[in-house]
């Protein structure tokens, strides 16, 4: 089953064109990977899936339900999860709390996830003692603790340390284990052969390549 | 912890300074509330000069050797401010006797605390007509609504008028006015249009005033913009007799309606200047170097009826109101003062004038 | 005798902090700057008036104080919300003088600018609380259930997910949080509160009128929820307290008469000065907060 369908999606702020006329599919528990340079539009379509920004022209269907008209909760109750560039993790609040905002769960349920990333010594430290790469886990463990269908990650591995990387590549391998689809921004082209199905490269908006990995 | 801290400091200093007030017996303790401070402070300046004028001169000989002494307590006009000015005059200061407040709603906030606490409370400014079922101890020595109501129509009457508009200012005094006037219209009333305090221009109003052909206009109304209704009136040439109450017994009037003001008639409960307010109004300018404000002489007039009350040995809160409800034609600067059951000073003989040719006279029926 | 005055401070204190942690609600917990407050307390204050005169029973009317706020709190919010920051803050303004307008206007039902002498004392079970200490009870049991009740749903998921608000809303929203509907149950639940003050109020003084309602009201309720830090309940407490009680000393020092008036007030706005600068984050405030200002 097609889990995600862009359909002609076209963004633009002002007269600059973030997409122009973007369509793929991506079947259920692939994960594909989104190239390109600076502005080439990965985030902005990231964000377009989720409704974090209005498309101007095309649809977005997920699991054959069109959710382009759908407000941005809602999508995310539909089970699709972001880990974020930046920005991600609500800093004043502890870490426990991260999660409990994600998904109304009891604090053992969330110490087993905590576990899983590693981070459940720090469950009562406040989120913006973590470092970086201990943040992205984070996000990921919300994402596991509200079993999010399809996963979009921008970045994740920027700017995190070489332990915390590690990590981050296990919980994601565990997540495809577990059949979940997934959309990857990423720049090192090796880590993609690793983790991918397919790549879509974008240039300027549009898509000018798309391949198995 | 620094916050519980402060808290309890503040607390406790208010505990302290309320304990440490020791009641003194040297002075007899009369309790103010009046807007000192607050939009209308003009106006509680005005009557503290006039309690002050009457305070001199009540000490040169003093009750029974003793000297008056009043506390004055800033309730800004606000229900809430006033029962809290109230409930420490009473409480701490334990006063008897309260002259206040300003404000028809602070004196209805202040009532039911100084009747329940049998205080007698002397409104020398409120009009409201409620305050009259206010209790008991509840006294005012200003005119209320309806009597001003009254004095309007009984103008009306005599002159045979029986359908008429009426134009009031969008406040109490105004909107009493006229649901006052009502009740007690015999005749008709044709139309019944508020303005802002603030109005300039009511030619649309009075343009429908001129269709509904009235034979008079009643004006409840301040003196700016009753006299600029009279000048728009005339613009529109509408020809038509304006009544008013004694808003319009002030020479303010004419500069601003110029030859418009020709013809209105008002009535006045207030007789003004009888020889107590001449002689009131000598000493005043004696004392302060300028005319007495508004309710200067309402101010005046409150204390020393009070201070007469005193002088016959009237101290408690229940001897003072059976003196006050006995007081019979008191000589006061603002009015001469008895008081009916309800507390408010009986209607004094009615004073109608007009205006003619630019100047205030009495009104002569042809 | 001087428990009578005591007593009506603690009374109005009551009032007063009710009014402070439920405005804190919205615009601590929330995020949300609310200029408008006082129109829920004026809305709870009338709405209680009119139903005890009506004949109603007190806890009916007490009850519908608090429906009518937070139905109001509702209908202000939903049209409100498309606003964000200062625009949302000007909305709220307008909406607290559209109440105080009609209010004014609408003599047929409120009187107007005439007020409501009058309103009777509360009457539960057939007991009068006409006495001060009984009022005092009264209001202070109403508090300190607001207090409890307000804690609970802040310490819960509620609680959370307002924190979440007030740090991101867009994350919030892909988190699955239906950020629109957590406000306006924020600004529902602010103004239910504030009713019930307004019913406690004008059983207390009797009489209501709008002048009692005005913006500068919001402002000294803003003021408490400010000086007690905002997000701390008991802050708000503590900020009532405060300011209830820092004009009462100044009625005790001997003031040259002539200039009492002003100069009490000049030494009122000095020590509430001293106090901000000294305490910029509150009593109680726990960090600098952010949100009041346009997202963006």
């Amino acid at each position: 089953m097609m889990a995600v369908e862009v359909k002609g999606v076209s963004k633009h702020f002002g007269g600059v064109k973030a997409l122009d006329n973007v369509s793929f599919s991506l079947r259920q528990g692939k994960t594909l990977g989104l190239v390109g340079g600076n502005g080439s539009g990965k985030t902005t379509l990231l964000n377009v899936i989720t409704k974090m920004v209005v498309s101007n022209k095309g649809e977005v269907w997920f699991n054959d339900e069109r959710i382009d008209t759908m407000p941005a909760y809602k999508i995310a109750r539909l089970g699709v999860g972001r880990i974020f560039q930046t920005g991600g993790i609500f800093n004043n609040m502890t870490v426990l709390e991260n999660l409990l905002v994600a998904a109304n769960a009891e604090r053992e349920e969330a110490e087993a996830v905590l576990r899983e990333v590693d981070l459940h010594e720090k469950i009562d430290d406040k989120a913006a003692t973590l470092s970086g790469g201990q943040m992205r886990l984070l996000e990921f463990g919300r994402v596991m603790i509200r079993n999010d269908e399809l996963i979009l990650l921008d970045e994740p591995f920027a700017g995190v340390s070489e332990a915390n990387t590690k990590k981050i590549e296990r919980v994601v391998r565990k997540l495809q284990k577990q059949g979940k689809t997934m959309i990857l921004i990423e720049h090192d082209s090796r880590r993609i052969k690793r983790l991918c199905d397919k790549i879509i490269e974008l240039e300027k908006g549009k898509i000018i390549r798309e391949a198995k990995a | 912890m620094k916050g519980e801290i402060a808290v309890m400091g503040i607390v406790l200093c208010v505990l302290f300074a309320g304990c440490v007030q020791q009641p003194e017996d040297e002075t007899i303790k009369i309790g103010a509330l009046l807007p000192l401070t607050g939009e209308v402070m003009i106006w509680g300046e005005n009557t503290k000069n006039g309690m002050e004028l009457a305070l001199e001169e009540i000490n040169k000989e003093g009750i029974n050797g003793k000297e008056i002494e009043i506390i004055y307590e800033d309730s800004q006009c606000s229900p809430s401010k006033t029962s809290t000015s109230i409930q420490k005059l009473i409480s701490v200061d334990r006063v008897n006797v309260v002259i206040g407040e300003i404000c028809s709603s602070a004196t209805l906030a202040a009532a039911p605390i100084a009747e329940s606490n049998q205080v007698v409370l002397i409104s020398p400014g409120s009009a409201a007509d409620s305050i009259s079922e206010a209790g008991d101890f509840i006294f005012r020595n200003y005119p209320k609504n309806m009597q001003i109501t009254e004095s309007v129509i009984e103008v009306l009457d005599n002159l045979g008028r029986n359908r008429i508009a009426i134009m009031y200012v969008n406040n109490d005094y105004g909107i009493s006015l006229k649901e006052n006037a009502e009740k007690i219209f015999a005749g008709e009333i044709a139309i019944a249009e508020a303005h802002d305090q603030k109005a300039t221009d009511f030619r649309t109003t009075l343009a429908k005033v001129k269709e509904q052909n009235v034979d008079a206009v009643f004006l409840a109304t301040y003196y700016t913009d009753g006299a600029l209704i009279l000048k728009q009136a005339k613009e529109l040439n509408l020809d038509v007799l304006f009544v008013g109450p004694d808003v319009f017994d002030d020479p303010e009037v004419v500069k601003i309606a110029g030859n418009a003001a020709d013809g209105i008639i008002f009535s006045t409960v207030k007789p003004g200047a009888g020889p107590a307010f001449t002689e009131f109004s000598s000493k005043y300018k004696n004392k302060y170097n300028k005319e007495p404000g508004f309710l200067a002489d309402f101010g005046f007039d409150a204390l020393n009826v009070i201070a007469e009350a005193m002088r016959q040995g009237n101290f408690e809160g229940e001897e003072i109101k059976n003196f006050l409800y006995d007081l019979k034609d008191y000589p006061g600067a603002s009015n001469t003062i008895t008081f009916d059951s309800k507390g408010d000073v009986a209607n004094s003989a009615l004073v109608i004038k007009t205006i003619k040719n630019g100047e205030i006279v009495l009104y002569e029926a042809d | 005798m001087i428990e009578a005055y005591i007593l009506h401070l603690l009374i109005l204190i009551c009032i007063y902090a009710i009014l402070a942690m439920s405005l804190n609600l919205i615009t601590g917990y929330a995020g949300m700057l609310n200029l408008g407050h006082a129109a829920f307390f004026a809305i709870g204050a009338y709405t209680s008036t009119l139903l005890v005169m009506a004949g109603f029973p007190f806890w009916f009317a007490f009850l519908a104080a608090a429906g009518m706020a937070a139905l109001f709190g509702v209908l202000l919010s939903i049209p409100a919300l498309r606003l964000r920051g200062d625009f949302l803050a000007i909305a709220t303004l307008g909406f607290g003088e559209i109440i105080r307008s009609i209010l004014l206007n609408w003599t047929e039902l409120t009187r107007g600018p005439l007020g409501i002498p009058g309103i009777p004392k509360p009457e539960l079970f057939g007991f009068e609380f006409g006495a001060l200490h009984w009022y005092f009870v009264l209001a202070f049991a109403v508090t300190v259930a607001t207090y409890f009740i307000l804690r609970k749903i802040l310490a819960g998921n509620f609680g959370i997910v307002l924190k979440a608000i007030r740090e991101s809303e867009p994350v919030s929203e892909s988190l699955g949080k239906n950020v629109k509907l957590v406000k306006i149950q924020a600004f529902a639940l602010g103004a239910c509160f504030a009713g019930l003050a307004g019913s406690l109020f004008a059983h207390y003084i009797t009489f209501i009128d709008p002048s009692s309602f005005t913006l500068a009201e919001t402002i000294l309720i803003l003021l408490m929820v400010t000086l007690g830090g905002m997000s701390s309940l008991k802050g708000s407490i503590a900020g009532a307290i405060i300011l209830i009680l820092l004009p009462e000393p100044l009625r005790f020092i001997g003031l040259p008469s002539a200039m009492v008036g002003q100069l009490r007030q000049i030494i009122y706005a000095g020590l509430l000065l001293a106090l901000i600068l000294k305490r910029p984050k509150g009593l109680f405030g726990e960090k600098w907060f952010k949100g009041i200002v346009s997202e963006g």
